[in-house]
Parts: C-alpha cells; structure tokens; sequence
C-alpha cells in the first residue's frame, strides 16, 4: 500500500508540473506562437492515441509492454492531462459548428465516462470485500441455480412432510420469483436494504403460524434469501464495473474517428491559416 | 461491523473463460453444458458422453460402457442404449454473447455508425453546414458578400476564402496533404514564423487587394489570418491580439528595419489618412517613424507625441479656457460655465461637435458695435461682409429704426443721421470705426500705434481682433482675419470613445483650469491613461483598444 501511495503521489506530482507547465505556455505562447493551436492539438491527439492503446495492451499480455498497473496509472493520470490540453486546445470557448459540438461532446463523454469508471473501480471493490460472498462475475449464475433448486427443494420438503402448505405457498407467492432471477440491481448499487428487510419481515411473521418444524424450514429459506440478496449485491456492483466501459471503449474510438476527420477538415481548409 | 456473508461454494476446478466470445445458453439458468458453444456461436451439444464397445475375450457383441468423466457425474445410471448411443442427451441451446464479446459488438457498431455519420455529413446535401466551424463574422456573410464572385454556388460561400470548399472529400484530403506545413510534418509546426503569410491569405487578398492598409514602411505583410480569426459567431470579428502587433513592435530587428525602409520613402506617402469630415490635429512624422520598440501600453508604449515633442496647437483664435471656466466668470443666468455649454458630444458619442461661433459664443460675445444700439450687429465669418456692412451703415440705421417702429420717414432719417454723428463723434471717421472694428483687442485700451497711421482711440467694443488674428495688409486693403481651425481629432493614428469615458470627469484628463493660451493643447498624458488602461487599472490595454492596423486605404 506504501508502494501504491508514494506511486500516486509521483504521478500527481507530475500532473501538476504538466498543467503548470502547460498552463504557463498557453499564457506565454497561445497567441505568439502561430500554430499553438495546431501543437496543442496534435499533442491531444497523440496523448489519446496512446491512451486508446491501453485497451490493446490489456489484450497483448505476453509482449513486454510494461506492466499493466504502470499502463493503467498513466492512462489516468494522461488522461487527466488531456482536459488540459483540450481546454488550450479549444482556447476555453464553447463551439459553434455542429461538427466541432459533436468531437466536443465526444471528448466530455470519454472523459467524463472515464472519471466516473475510476470512481467506480475505486470505491465498488472495497464496497464488495466488505460485504462478503465474493464470486466471479461469470459463477453468478450457478450459484443463482444452486440458491434457486436449494429453495425450491425446502419449498417441496415441506409440503410433503407438513401438514398445512403454508410455506410451499409463501415459497410460491413471495419467493419463487425472487430466487427465480437477479433484483434489486439499483437497490444494491446505491445500499438499500429496504427489499432485503421486507422480505425478512414476511418470513419472519410467517413464523408465528408455524411449528417448530417448519420454523426450522423457514430458518434455512432465511438463510438462503440472505445468500441470494449477497449474490444480487455482487452481480449489480460487479456487473456496474463493466458496464462503464460500454460507454467508455466506444465512445472512446468514436471521438478517435471524429478527431481524425476533423485533422483533415483542418488541414483542408486551412490552407495554412491558424 | 458487519457480517461478511460466506463465498458460496463452486467448483473451482471449473476455470472460466470470460474472454470467451460465446457462451453456453445454459448459463444464464445457471446449468452450462460442457461441450460449450462453438467459435462461432453454434451449440454444440449431442450426448453427454460417447459410449465405448467393450468386449470380453471370447464375446462377439460386447457390452457398451458410459463414459462420462466424473466431474459431470460420472456413468449414469441407465447406460448406453443396445445401439451404443448415449442415453443422456444434452438439450441444445442459443449460445449466447459473453459480455466482453458483446462490448466489442457495441464498439464495431458505434465505429461503423460513426463511419456512417462522417460519410453522410461529408457527401451529404448539407455538408458545408456540417463542416462549418461556425458562423462567419458579420463582415463576411449576408447578401453583399454572398454575391462576390468568389462566392460559389453549392457550397454556402466556403468557396470564397477555402480552396476545399470548391471540392468534396477528396478534395479535402489532397488540399490537407498539400498543405504547408502537412498533417504529416507536425514537427515542422514551429517553423511557422508570427504573421507569415499563409495559403488562405491568398483567399482574402483577392477582395482586400494588397497590404495597403498600415504605414508604408512595413517591412513584410502580415498575415491576414493570423489577426482575423474567423467561424468565431456571427457578431463582429474579434478583436486582433496584442501578440499579433508585438510580433513587429515588440521586435527591435523588425522596428529597426522599418525605420530605415522608412527613411528611403517620401514624406508624402505617409500622409494617407482620411479626415473623414474631421480636423485632424498635423502631427509632424518622427525622423525614424513610429518604430519604438515597446511591449504592452502601460510599461514601455511611447508617450503620446504631443507630449514628447512637446507640441503646441497652431490654430490663431484666441481662448483662455482658465477665464471661461473660473469662478468669477459666469453665464447669463448666472451659472459658471461648464465644459458641456460648448463641447457638446456628436451622435456616436465617440467626438464632439466642431465649435460654432453662433452656436457657442454668439450668446455672450456679440458682435454690436454701438452701446446705444445693440440690436446692431456686426456679421460674423467674412471680413468683406464686415465692410460692406459699416460701408451701408445709414441703410442698416434705416432697417433698424424701422424694425422699432419708425416708419415716417423723416423720422427715420433723423434717427440715421442722429447716429451717425455719433459714431463720428468717436471715431472721427469711417476708416478709423472700419479699423476699431477689425482691429480692436482690447476695449479697453487705444489701439496699438502699428494699427494705423492716426490712431483712432479706444474702441469701446471688441473688435476681431479680440478672438481673432487679424493682419492689417494697409491703407485701403481689407485686413486679413485668419480663420480659425480647431482640430477635433488630436490622436488621429488612435481611436478615442468620450462616451465611453463619461465615467470620468472632463477635468480627469484635461487639466483646462490652468490652460490661458490657446496654443496649449491640454491632452492626458499616457500615464493618466495607464491609471485605469493597465492590469492594474483593470481596464483593457490591448493595441486594439485605441488602434487599427486598417488606418485607412493607402493608394
């Protein structure tokens, strides 16, 4: 961990010295140097361009390309970077041609989708291994399956040996759904527990009509919902931490295609101007 | 703290694969088989196992047996069928997308939607709208522009000023890959000197024909361009930067060589600039130009070159603003005069209008002759007017009894000659009022023996020569009054908004309370304008803030 947080403070370290310097030079050089605008943009675009390999990097792990953790530090702390080079790029002023809104938003969406990724891979993770039942993303569904056949087995269990179907019938009406698919997706993202407790609730009032056998049944159906609502709470945080790389990656490319189309409408139609 | 739930319990033997492109239907329901999708996506699943002959010395049939490996079971319970086929059969499935696989979906089809979208914009009906970096400035859209010559049609006047505009996409790409510096050659960028001319340059040459538009001893064009941003809103072009005007006048090379291109040129070709119906104060040319090396306006900006050369107002009237505006010196109501009783703001705001003598003298000074009739007066801007005037006195004696009310006309002819001998009574002579009359400076005293040959005593009113500098040219000739010329532009190579300033009062820059010669021209020094045109004045000290670079058309 000491190792994580002197690494972080290099890279703030160099963030700052960038900006610094890249804010001194866009006082000092923006309107003197006549291509200004033309460095700063090939160097916003070259920054990119490097930052868009990282997802190649993470699919080329036997070449020696450096480590991945060294890949992904810069990719944030670059990536931070490139506002400031946008911002002197586009001279701090909001466009005004349909073209130049779009490779605008374009830029607002990846980065914006990139701080919210970093957001989001920092604080689920730690929000996952503190509340338990850690599984891989793909196992999700069988351990669903499993939860699901264990339920419904109690369920039938007890309609057999029991002499009311009070809990068969609660099984069907409150809880066959519920182990039946994956709830509450926004519930777990933003930690309410409101479906969890009702649902508690229900069984736990259910237990004043019961014998101590079915008590017993309705205990371990208790357990078993407690390990579905754990199971839900990993597939919603595991399943938001890829999710924002849907809009990331794509749009990520998109602005790469925009920014290429809008080199050569510059050059094109520059003819040489600034 | 809370209870971490248990890690539920699988299989750890089965190794997920999540960078798989497909996966088994299954797996959603949480029971994959384990054959798995194919590469492609085609569910692959048959029996659960693939049943092998065994046989027993001696046996010609044999005895099929389950193969089905122990992790998925084990041999099940029923066996292969007689015909050596598996009895468990696996039910297919529609193999289904891993996420990652879909996410590279997502990306194919945003890339090839963005492809789509470029290619519509680019070939489309509007793709000058598509491409346009925004509205053009006032100066360079509307319906005079639009029918330039250069203006095409297809292409929402593009073609006007960009080469690309004439063409489509390939046009674009040839002209970017020709272009000077090329998208190729990034590291040439800084080679691109401030103010070089470019290839779109060439564009605004053809309506602004040359660079005549600045002092004649520019050493090399500057790039249109490089000041005139365009595609920045519909409103007016911005203003140029300062960097842009410091590329020559923060350069002591540029400055010096202009200095000397400036003394290889006529005098003449300097003087260009238009008067636009104004006055414009003649500032003599330095001897090496306006070629000072400088940096901002409130550092190291030259003084303003009525200050440093100490220049003087060459116009002859006579003003003492120090008299008109001091304390014993009142209007006809008995107000103090004010700096707006003459100077009045002109429609802009930006100047005033030119003094009047009926407009702003006339109601204090005027221009009667004779206390007894002050209705009589003399007219006012033409010497020879003067003298036919005195010349018809009897006449204008008559017209005045008459505009009394006199009419008999013995009546009026007594009245004529009644004043008449007065007049005489004082000034002897017709030849001596005519002089007291052009050449009276002072009521109070005797006019100057130089006046004429018999002097003709005091004047008893102001003559011309009160306001004005009037030369006697002899006996019988006219004297000359000098017209007056009262500059109303007194920095003409910079613009100046008095509107803009009313914030201020008058006396703020123009110290007039201590002016009494005319020839004092009472301008704010520079340093008067740094106090608010400076960082820390707060207000704008940019070039364009009093200057154009367009001073005017040079031809």
């Amino acid at each position: 961990m000491k190792g994580f947080a002197k690494r972080r403070l290099q890279w703030i370290a160099a963030l700052v010295v960038a900006t610094v310097v890249a804010a001194l030079g866009y006082v000092r050089w923006a309107e003197e140097l006549q291509r200004f605008t033309y460095l700063t943009g090939w160097l916003l675009f070259a920054l990119m361009l490097v930052l868009t390999a990282y997802n190649t990097r993470k699919k080329l792990p036997f070449l020696p390309l450096g480590k991945s953790e060294t890949w992904l530090e810069f990719h944030i702390y670059a990536g931070y970077f490139t506002a400031v080079l946008f911002l002197a790029h586009v001279r701090v002023r909001w466009p005004t041609g349909w073209f130049e809104t779009v490779l605008f938003l374009l830029y607002v969406v990846v980065a914006l989708s990139g701080i919210v990724g970093l957001i989001l891979t920092r604080g689920l993770p730690k929000r996952l291994t503190a509340h338990g039942g850690e599984v891989l993303f793909e196992r999700i569904p069988f351990v669903r399956r499993d939860l699901h056949e264990k339920s419904e087995a109690l369920a039938l269990q007890s309609a057999t040996t029991q002499k009311t179907p009070i809990i068969a019938e609660f099984y069907a009406r409150h809880l066959g759904d519920y182990f039946a698919r994956h709830r509450h997706f926004f519930h777990h993202l933003l930690e309410i527990r409101s479906p969890l407790n009702a649902l508690l609730n229900k069984l736990t009032d259910l237990k004043r009509f019961l014998n101590t056998d079915e008590r017993a049944v309705a205990e371990q159906l208790s357990d078993l919902v407690r390990q579905k609502d754990g199971l839900d709470y990993q597939r919603a945080l595991q399943l938001t931490l890829r999710l924002w790389l849907f809009v990331h990656i794509p749009a990520t490319y998109s602005l790469m295609l925009w920014s290429l189309a809008h080199i050569i409408l510059v050059y094109g139609f520059s003819g040489g101007t600034r | 703290m809370k209870d971490q739930l248990p890690t539920p319990d699988f299989d750890r033997s089965q190794y997920e694969r999540p960078n798989q492109n497909w996966v088994c239907g299954w797996a959603c329901e949480g029971k994959s088989c384990r054959v798995g999708p194919s590469a492609s996506g085609a569910c692959r699943a048959t029996f659960e196992c693939r049943p092998v002959l065994e046989k027993k010395p001696g046996e010609e049939k044999g005895r099929w047996r389950c193969t089905r490996p122990t992790e998925h079971g084990g041999p099940c319970a029923t066996g292969p069928a007689p015909s050596g086929c598996c009895a468990c059969a696996i039910p297919k499935c529609q193999p289904q997308r891993s996420l990652r696989n879909r996410r590279g979906q997502l990306c194919l089809a945003v890339i090839a939607a963005t492809v789509a979208f470029l290619l519509i914009g680019f070939f489309g009906p509007w793709r000058w709208q598509f491409i346009s970096p925004g509205p053009v400035s006032a100066n360079h859209h509307g319906v005079a522009f639009g029918s330039t010559q250069h203006t095409r049609r297809g292409s929402e006047g593009c073609a006007a000023c960009h080469l690309a505009g004439a063409g489509d996409v390939r046009t674009w790409v040839h002209l970017a890959f020709t272009a000077q510096p090329g998208p190729l050659e990034p590291h040439r960028l800084h080679q691109v000197t401030v103010g070089e001319m470019s290839g779109i340059d060439a564009s605004c040459l053809r309506c602004h024909a040359e660079h005549k538009f600045h002092q004649p001893n520019v050493v090399r064009d500057h790039s249109c361009s490089a000041c005139h941003r365009e595609h920045q809103g519909a409103g007016r072009m911005p203003a140029p930067a300062d960097a842009q005007c410091l590329s020559c006048h923060g350069s002591a090379t540029e400055m010096a060589a202009s200095a000397e291109k400036g003394k290889t040129l006529a005098a003449s070709v300097f003087d260009y600039r238009k008067s636009e119906g104004r006055v414009l104060f003649q500032t003599p040319r330095p001897a090496t130009g306006y070629s000072a090396v400088f940096h901002s306006f409130a550092t190291d900006h030259p003084e303003f070159q009525i200050h440093q050369q100490k220049l003087r107002e060459t116009n002859t009237l006579r003003f003492n603003h120090q008299l008109h505006l001091g304390d014993n010196f009142t209007k006809l109501n008995g107000q103090k005069l004010a700096c707006a009783d003459c100077h009045q703001p002109d429609v802009a705001g930006a100047y005033f209008q030119p003094i009047a003598f009926n407009k702003h003298c006339a109601s204090c000074h005027s221009l009667q002759f004779d206390a007894h009739n002050p209705e009589l007066q003399l007219p006012h801007g033409n010497p020879a007017g003067v003298r036919a005037f005195l010349h018809s006195l009897p006449t204008q004696y008559a017209d005045l009894a008459r505009r009394r009310g006199t009419t008999e006309t013995n009546a009026v002819a007594a009245f004529v000659g009644t004043q008449i001998r007065r007049l005489r009574d004082l000034a002897f002579t017709g030849e001596n009022l005519e002089r007291q009359v052009f050449l009276a400076a002072d009521p109070t005293k005797p006019l100057a023996t130089a006046a004429g040959p018999s002097t003709p005593g005091r004047a008893r009113f102001a003559g011309c020569a009160y306001c004005h500098e009037v030369k006697s040219t002899g006996a019988d000739a006219l004297p000359l009054v000098t017209k007056p010329i009262i500059p109303d532009r007194w920095l003409p190579r910079g613009n100046f908004h008095h509107a803009k300033h009313a914030i201020s009062a008058c006396t703020h820059c123009h110290d007039m309370a201590r002016s009494r010669d005319t020839a004092e021209i009472m301008l704010p020094t520079k340093q008067t304008c740094v106090q608010c045109h400076s960082p820390a004045g707060g207000v704008s000290q940019s070039c364009s803030t009093c200057h154009s670079y367009h001073t005017g058309t040079r031809h």
